[in-house]
């Protein structure tokens, strides 16, 4: 049985050094999709947490039951059942978001990250394990998607959540919140980020040496 | 026997035991969200009636009470052919009408595409557009339901029946029946174009002439 530290390990590992969008580069095409207001983003951002944790809990729950050969077809079940009730849930109480997210919400059950979760973890470890995995990878998914919605609806319409942020003097980069944008704008996401993480990787190392010709 | 969860036996039970749980646990969830779903989506329809009437802004989002000030405005008359025509007026007494409204179909590049077209009382020229139902690309067909393309349509003239729009892709619009495609979804544009031909056709007001 891992200590409680293990399991905060592998929740924060999701957020930060495997995190989906900028280590795995898993999920893109809702990122890209998306991100363009800040609103939609976080009832996408909402679904898929969601789904992720519902789904890998179930997957753990079944593991020692499921069989290899139906293995997917499992995954897959308990995922589209969950975005279903997802789709539901937002057409009945918040149909403006639903109208804008428009197939997106559909599209969460081909979501490699899900599958990705259950294959490679629910499907081996304890259920409290894969949800704390599964809640770190969405959050860590949830982040990513954030962090570029507001750079885009920011210079796209001068706005954060629809709240205006510069004056009426600002000319809306208009390209930012066309598919362009999304590509430039995740770019220059993965690029800042991994640049940090390959300091901190040399930082590391860097330590490790000096400790060594120390000793 | 130990268990085997490989059993190919155990395998195929147990997607069917699976798929009968999730199966009833999301119809359960259906049948009580249904009426839910369905009254918003009558609401949606009536925001649309009142901004093809002219009474809201396209994109603007009234709020329930703001929707049923508006909505005494119009009156909702049953038309010869089924259909509904709703006929707005300027205030909640029904006294002076602004526009007959009247819902359209047909088919856009992708999907079925239905329309709420307004005309004003004389039926010389449309009051307004709203997009009720469509299915077509996101970033492309899809833009006939943003404003900038929806305005363009208030206040412009009928040309003569067949041809009462047109909506021109590759050429500049030189008629007071014509405005533009958008770039990049000419067929939506055509089909939008087709089915306000076809369907203005069938509007009283037009028909009677």
């Amino acid at each position: 049985m891992p200590k409680t530290g293990e399991h905060w390990k592998t929740f924060l590992k999701g957020l930060w050094e495997d995190n989906p969008i900028f280590r795995m580069i898993l999920g893109i095409c809702s990122t890209l999709a998306v991100t363009n207001q800040v609103v939609n983003t976080l009832a996408m951002c909402g679904a898929v947490v969601f789904v992720i944790t519902a789904s890998s809990l179930i997957v753990s729950l079944v593991r020692k039951i499921t069989g290899k050969r139906v293995r997917m077809a499992v995954y897959t079940l308990f995922i589209a059942a969950f975005v279903i009730m997802v789709d539901i849930a937002l057409k009945a109480w918040v149909p403006t978001i639903a109208k804008a997210m428009g197939p997106y919400v559909g599209l969460i059950i081909t979501n490699c990250i899900i599958m990705g979760r259950a294959e490679a973890y629910a499907s081996n470890n304890k259920p409290l394990p894969s949800v704390l995995d599964a809640a770190g990878v969405g959050l860590g998914y949830a982040m990513s998607l954030l962090i570029i919605a507001v750079f885009r609806e920011l210079l796209g319409f001068g706005t954060i959540a629809g709240l205006r942020v510069f004056g009426p003097g600002f000319e809306p980069w208009v390209i930012m919140v066309m598919a362009p944008g999304a590509f430039f704008m995740l770019g220059s996401y993965i690029w800042v980020i991994r640049t940090i993480q390959d300091r901190q990787a040399k930082r590391k190392v860097e330590k490790k040496r000096r400790a060594a010709t120390a000793a | 026997m130990p268990f085997d969860k490989d059993n190919r036996l155990f395998m195929v039970g147990f997607l069917v035991i699976a798929s009968l749980v999730v199966t009833a646990a999301l119809s359960a969830l259906y049948a009580v969200t249904e009426p839910i779903i369905e009254q918003q989506k009558a609401r949606l329809f009536q925001v649309r009636v009142l901004e093809a009437c002219g009474l809201v802004d396209h994109g603007a989002e009234p709020d329930d009470g703001e929707i049923d000030r508006l909505y005494a405005r119009i009156e909702e008359v049953p038309h010869d052919d089924g259909r509904t025509l709703y006929r707005a007026y300027s205030s909640e007494r029904r006294e002076e009408l602004i526009a007959e409204a009247l819902e359209i179909s047909g088919s856009g590049l992708w999907s079925e595409i239905r329309l709420l077209v307004a005309l004003t009382p004389d039926g010389g020229s449309i009051h307004g557009l709203a997009v009720v139902e469509q299915g077509e690309t996101p970033g492309l067909g899809g833009r006939i339901t943003e404003p900038e393309f929806l305005e363009k349509f208030a206040g412009l003239e009928l040309g003569a029946p067949p041809e009462y729009v047109g909506i021109v892709a590759y050429e500049t619009p030189d008629a007071p029946n014509e405005i533009n495609a958008i770039s990049g979804a000419t067929q939506t544009s055509k089909a939008v174009q087709v089915i306000l031909n076809e369907g203005l056709a069938t509007f009283p007001t037009t028909a009677q002439e």
